[in-house]
């Protein structure tokens, strides 16, 4: 497969790397048509590249995967009645198991193997959340105060404990308190969730800004490409 | 049979019975003690007429309480009126009569289950004695105290015939009856049927072993037959004759054909009687007594008076003689194998001549009072006569006047019922209604020699024997628990009832009951027209079943309207009603054009905007081009956004390499610092593990920092271990560690860095790779290099650099692998990611990070490696301030523009 594709490459100008910068720039010039309108062209391109990457994803999975974690090791200790690999039968048929979804009448029996996917992820998930998220972001928001000597510490950790409580405080739904201190606190608590109501809004425009970021550097880097690879216009 | 059962199957009979006289009953008309209800008795027996005076009413008052009659059956009698609804007399009238009674009479007397009060003699009422009885001859004082008026002298007559001082009265001494039948007494002609009468049914009734049972053989045999409340378990033979009042030996001595759909013919009453007993309609069971003639009963031909045969020869009722089918085979008998015993027998419709006993207690009696006082008593008690006479021989009819004091209102009693003898218009249907006043005479427990004498005897007063006593266990007969409540029942008149009576229970026993059941509901209780499907709610499951519709419809009147209604109309077919009688069937409303309501000014409003926007999209229709589909033109605003953004992204491209850079401000605080100090602590030979966890649409912004830092490290001969949880990153790692390796020949594959590949699984696949780093790493093509011997877990990585392009990955890495491994983290994220690492730094998950495509700048100046970071950095940060700018003269245009349109609004 690759002695074909570099022979195709080799009929090319400057060679398989030129050929690779040519196919890549067009690509690019297609995507970028959209903002034009929405043409063939783009819907080309967006299918190649969805296609592409899902192809290639694919064949390391199976080659990686499937293949070298699995079938290799049976085939290789079948002459051993896979007395060392027996383990692998259970990967294997969950496998196939899910496969049966493509099988009309016999999609029930992938749920098996779907029940067993969404079992594990479900106690990693949560067991990892605890531990490596809750638990962490816990106590450095505690640990914050009291802050450093200095203005700027004692700021900052002001503006921590301020938008993690006000944060907690804006999901708080309760209301229709009675006695006079859990009105008092009611009100408090409303107010507060308001000032968290703020910080968060900050925190989704701060994400956002940096969704602008990332995009805004995967233009410019591919315009470098387009002038600096393709065109060469600039060094 | 519990409480409510048996009120409820009071009330039923009640119903039934009003059902069949053709009156209209309320059935919450009788309240606690004398409420005032009335009762309608159909004009169609004019010929019983109780008069309407004052004085009458004392009489009728006074009757009773001479009679025996419980205060309730007085109360009955009072309210006896002929023609439409009148109350005769206030329930004040009775309380000094009342108040009277309970002062005298020491012991009670019961009746119906309550404890009642026997009127005393009254001296101004022997005034009332009838003639016929002040004409009898009162030998000595124990003749004269026999004839004491009222159940004393009942009584006394009673001792004195046990002492021997009198003889039993003789049956000559009956006065004469009316002048048809030849009866001018109905005490008399009552004594005279009895033996003829009991005579007839005692064949037919097979012994049973209820304890409770009548002691009718004894009874007959020792030639009395006593009336009512009579102890139950009395072992003498008076007491057991008296057994006749338990509530299983309830009967009635008119024998009208009080039949229950089911019941089946027990006399040998000819075709005549029956057809005329037919026309009655079913309503109770009919018992007879004992088990067959006595051997010591005299013949029936010649016990039967002469007398009275001319009454049955000028009624025409001369009943056929019995046939050997009929008579059952214990008739021939000479003795009983359980003299006590009672036979419930249920009588078919139309069976005449029998005696009946209601299957509880007592609302049948009363409605066998009812019965008299329809128009077709005459009749009832004429087939009774010759249905006496066919059987023949002495019988023994006991009576039970029972009487349910609030199941009916009082006046449903006949005139008859009034026991004033004197004052019953004269005529042969009057007298021959006087035999059958069971509310005069229960209480006269009439004792009938086998001679023909017959006299009354004052019944032994009993403690009341209430239905809910009855109701304990072991003392409930068989035949009692299996009766079922008949299917008459009806529920509004189970509601009612149980709303207005009170329990039926001794004070002992009333203490033992909630609060709720001490008392009956106050009727003030029960707001007028509320539902009665929400009355019974409270009271039966059946009516929780019930549909709301359901309730809806039942409306409960209040009042006497209740018993204004026919109840039997209408019976339920479907729903939990099915089958129950007396259902009010749903009212049928006429669906009516509801007149269109004014519209509210909101509605008028909304109409109008509505009518706008229709009109509005019509007028465009022709005019507005259609929304351009897929493939059409961006609008014009993007002819100037997208071409400002390109060209401030290509023009600080085009600036020269060594100008570049000019917006980085490269500080030692900065996380970039941070991140690149931790890279430059490695010592030259320890080994780092890469994860380049970025897609190649990522690579645009993420390979410029991984291969400034794979060059850095390089530079520092530190080794590499490169992995990737994505499939696509694999070879992106491949490509930069060779583009890395093509700069710096000394850094080999295998030697140096190694590529170990793909970790599948996600958050599984890390778990495992830090749990069990060589079972994952081993299976690579690499796993053999020198590098990948040299390392068996995470402990063996002096650093492991996280490249991340989104959120999930780097936060499997922390929670999966960070967590558990004390390995220092750095990470080089993409800029969306920024905000999430700040996290993991602040709470030193992370030693330190590089932020996208400035970070990676930041790193190459502080590494003294400018390139391609830092020559597009320029690019972005112009790009950075044309998206700035658009932003800001967007929202200004906005704003203006909105500002634009309120003002001309406003004015």
């Amino acid at each position: 497969m690759g002695t074909v594709f570099n022979a195709i490459c080799a009929q090319f100008p400057g060679g398989c790397d030129n050929a690779g910068v040519w196919l890549a720039s067009v690509l690019t010039l297609l995507v970028l048509s959209y903002l034009i309108r929405d043409t063939f062209l783009f819907r080309l391109a967006q299918s190649l590249l969805v296609g592409t990457a899902i192809g290639y994803g694919s064949a390391v999975v199976l080659r990686t995967v499937v293949w070298d974690r699995l079938l290799v090791p049976l085939l290789e200790d079948s002459f051993a009645l896979w007395r060392n690999t027996w383990p692998l039968f259970i990967p294997l048929i969950l496998g196939l198991l899910l496969l049966m979804k493509l099988v009309p009448n016999s999609g029930s029996l992938g749920n098996v193997s779907l029940g067993y996917l969404f079992g594990v992820g479900s106690a990693l998930a949560i067991g990892g959340a605890l531990s490596g998220a809750l638990m962490p972001q816990l106590r450095s928001t505690v640990m914050a105060f009291p802050p450093s000597p200095g203005l700027g510490n004692w700021l900052n950790g002001g503006l921590i404990l301020i938008g993690t409580l006000g944060a907690l405080l804006a999901f708080r739904f309760t209301t229709g308190f009675s006695l006079a201190p859990l009105r008092a606190y009611a009100v408090l608590a409303s107010a507060w969730g308001r000032v968290g109501t703020a910080f968060i809004m900050v925190a989704f425009g701060a994400i956002f800004a940096n969704m602008v970021t990332a995009r805004v550097s995967s233009l410019v880097g591919q315009l470098y490409f387009l002038l600096h690879d393709w065109l060469q216009l600039v060094r | 049979m519990t409480l409510e059962q048996s009120a409820g199957q009071a009330d039923g009979e009640i119903v039934q019975e009003q059902a069949r006289l053709g009156v209209e009953v309320a059935p919450d008309a009788f309240p606690k003690e004398l409420a005032a209800s009335t009762v309608n008795i159909p004009k169609q027996i004019p010929e019983v007429s109780v008069k309407g005076s004052q004085e009458g009413q004392d009489e009728i008052v006074r009757d009773a309480a001479i009679g025996g009659v419980s205060e309730h059956r007085a109360d009955v009698a009072l309210r006896t009126q002929t023609g439409n609804s009148e109350r005769l007399l206030a329930p004040e009238r009775l309380t000094p009569l009342r108040a009277e009674k309970e002062a005298t009479i020491s012991e009670p007397m019961a009746s119906e289950g309550k404890v009642e009060s026997v009127v005393p003699p009254l001296a101004p009422e022997l005034d009332e004695i009838p003639t016929w009885l002040k004409e009898l001859p009162i030998g000595d004082d124990s003749v004269r105290s026999v004839l004491q008026p009222g159940p004393q002298g009942v009584a006394n007559e009673i001792n004195a015939v046990k002492s021997g001082q009198i003889e039993p009265r003789a049956e000559g001494v009956a006065p004469p009856l009316g002048s048809d039948l030849g009866i001018e007494s109905p005490i008399a002609l009552k004594e005279s049927v009895e033996p003829f009468l009991t005579t007839d049914s005692i064949p037919l009734l097979e012994p049973t072993s209820s304890p409770n049972g009548l002691r009718a053989q004894e009874s007959v045999q020792e030639t009395s037959t006593l009336g009512a409340n009579a102890p139950a378990t009395a072992p003498s033979p008076d007491d057991e004759a008296l057994a006749a009042d338990s509530p299983e030996a309830q009967r009635t001595s008119h024998g009208e054909a009080l039949s229950s759909p089911s019941a089946k013919e027990l006399t040998a009453s000819g075709e005549e009687s029956v057809e005329q007993a037919q026309a009655v309609p079913p309503i109770a069971t009919v018992f007879s007594v004992g088990g067959e003639t006595p051997a010591t009963l005299p013949s029936v031909e010649d016990e039967i008076p002469d007398w009275l045969r001319e009454v049955s020869e000028r009624a025409g009722l001369t009943p056929e003689p019995r046939s050997p089918a009929q008579v059952s085979p214990k008739d021939d008998q000479s003795g009983r194998e359980a003299p006590s015993a009672i036979t419930e027998q249920p009588l078919e419709h139309g069976t005449s001549g029998a005696f009946e006993r209601t299957a509880t207690s007592e609302a049948a009696v009363s409605t066998s009072d009812l019965e008299h006082s329809g128009a077709g008593a005459t009749e009832s008690f004429a087939q009774e006569i010759t249905s006496a006479q066919a059987a023949g021989g002495e019988a023994v009819a006991t009576e039970l006047s029972v009487i349910e004091p609030h199941a009916f209102d009082s006046s449903t009693a006949p005139a008859a019922l009034a026991g004033e003898v004197p004052e019953i218009a004269p005529g042969p249907q009057t007298e021959s209604l006087q035999p059958a006043q069971p509310a005069v005479v229960a209480k006269h427990a009439k004792v009938t020699a086998s001679d023909g004498q017959s006299r009354e005897i004052a019944a032994q007063p009993e403690p009341p024997q209430p239905i809910g006593e009855q109701g304990a266990a072991g003392e409930i007969p068989e035949w009692t628990r299996q009766l079922t409540p008949p299917p008459e029942f009806a529920p509004s008149t189970f509601g009612s009832s149980l709303r207005t009576q009170p329990p039926l229970l001794r004070e002992d026993e009333r203490e033992e009951l909630p609060d709720w059941l001490r008392q009956p509901l106050e009727n003030e209780g029960v707001p007028e027209g509320i539902p009665l499907g929400e009355e019974l709610e409270a009271r039966s499951s059946l009516a929780s079943a019930m549909p709301a519709a359901a309730r809806q419809g039942f409306k409960a009147p209040s009042g006497a309207e209740r018993f204004e209604e026919p109840l039997e109309e209408a019976t339920g077919t479907e729903g939990p009603l099915g089958g129950v009688r007396g259902v009010l069937p749903l009212a049928m409303a006429p669906s009516e054009p509801h007149p269109a309501a004014a519209p509210s000014p909101k509605q008028s409003d909304g109409a109008l905007v509505f009518e706008s926007v229709l009109s509005a999209a019509a007028a465009g229709a022709a005019g507005v081009a259609p929304i351009p589909a897929r493939g059409a033109r961006r609008s014009r605003s993007n002819l100037w956004i997208y071409p400002l953004i390109l060209i401030a992204a290509l023009v600080p491209l085009f600036i020269p390499s060594n100008v570049a850079g000019l917006g980085v401000a490269v500080s030692n605080n900065s996380p970039t610092a941070a991140f690149f100090d931790k890279i430059h602590s490695l010592a030259p030979g320890s080994t780092v593990l890469l994860a380049f966890d970025y897609d190649t649409g990522q690579t645009v912004e993420m390979n410029p920092a991984a291969q400034a830092v794979v060059q850095d490290l390089a530079r520092r001969h530190v080794n590499i271990i490169a992995l990737s949880t994505l499939p696509t990153g694999v070879q992106i790692a491949q490509s930069v560690l060779d583009e890395v390796s093509r700069q710096n020949p000394e850094w080999k594959s295998g030697e140096n860095y190694v590529n170990a590949g793909y970790i599948p699984g996600g958050e599984a696949g890390l778990r495992s790779l830090s749990d069990n780093w060589l079972s994952e790493v081993q299976q690579s093509d690499q796993a053999t290099s020198p590098l990948a011997q040299r390392v068996s877990g995470l402990r063996d990585f002096s650093l492991a650099i996280e490249f991340a392009g989104s959120g999930e990955s780097l936060r499997a890495w922390m929670e999966q692998v960070q967590s558990r491994h004390q390995v220092p983290f750095v990470a080089a994220v993409s800029a969306a990611v920024e905000s999430q690492a700040r996290n993991y730094l602040a709470a030193n998950q992370l030693a330190a990070f590089l932020r996208g495509l400035g970070g990676a700048a930041e790193y190459e100046l502080f590494s003294n490696q400018a390139g391609l970071s830092v020559r597009t950095l320029d690019a972005q940060s112009f790009s950075h301030v044309a998206i700035f700018l658009v932003i800001v003269l967007g929202n200004l245009i906005f704003f203006i523009g909105r500002v634009g349109k309120t003002k001309p609004s406003q004015t």
